[in-house]
């Protein structure tokens, strides 16, 4: 019987707290060798996807901080965030990605994430800040 | 992230990236691109056999590195994509824009 795995930080949304997602992720490969790579990868690039537009929308506000919380679950695996960053103004039901010929340097972030997990929402926190769910399996 | 830097006889500039291309590693990128594009060398060839991880933030310093190469006259190709990065392309269908060779020898053949 393989052990739940949970990992969780919260931090600066920075570029530190990057390597800090992908160091959750070596923990996560540690500890569950028996999930196969091309998931555990899918999933991390979610979720850095995730955290980056987080810290690229937090740069020229004031200071937000970062919540992450990643776990496995029953088949799966899940990542909670949660910042106290305005509340995003952002489709993540359907967003599309750029054309590849108009050679767009940005935008793509949130289109990889709804192709790579099977669940992915946003809320507003009361005013206070936004959480963001992504599942798979 | 890691570049290594080489000028070829044939005048092809070949970096090779290893580590990750995220939001951390992208600035770092698109200067590599953009300093050899300034010494003269706007052909340009990627070796990404060493590239663990690539996101969106580092395909956007792809993107800007190939208009930059372009702008000079020249290009940027893309060589030995890991299945990681070989995925992401596809996803995103920059394998439209951004060929991959099996090597950084084989990028200018043509």
């Amino acid at each position: 019987m393989t052990e739940p795995f949970r990992d969780a930080f919260r931090a600066p949304a920075d570029l530190e707290t990057i390597g800090r997602v992908h160091e959750s992720f070596e923990r996560l490969a540690e500890q569950r060798p028996d999930l196969p790579a091309q998931v555990r990868g899918a999933f991390e690039l979610a979720v850095v996807e995730a955290v980056t537009n987080v810290v690229t929308h937090s740069e020229d506000d004031r200071p937000v901080r970062v919540e992450l919380v990643i776990r496995t679950t029953t088949g799966g695996l899940e990542a909670i965030i949660t910042d106290d960053a305005p509340p995003a103004d952002v489709d993540v039901a359907d967003p599309a990605m750029p054309e590849a010929e108009d050679l767009a340097e940005s935008g793509r972030g949130l289109a990889l994430i709804t192709m790579l997990v099977d669940r992915f929402e946003h809320d507003t926190l009361d005013g206070t800040g936004n959480r963001w769910l992504l599942a798979l399996g | 992230m890691n570049i290594t830097t080489t000028l070829r006889d044939d005048g092809v500039a070949v970096l090779a990236v290893e580590g990750r291309i995220n939001l951390v590693s992208a600035p770092d990128l698109r200067r590599a691109v953009q300093s050899v594009v300034d010494e003269g060398s706007a052909r340009v060839a990627v070796d990404l056999s060493a590239v663990e991880f690539i996101d969106s933030s580092g395909l956007g310093a792809l993107i800007s590195g190939l208009k930059t190469a372009r702008t000079a006259g020249g290009d940027l190709r893309l060589a030995a994509a890991t299945e990681q990065v070989t995925s992401v392309l596809q996803l995103t269908n920059l394998d439209r824009i951004l060929r991959v060779y099996p090597s950084p020898d084989d990028a200018y053949r043509d």
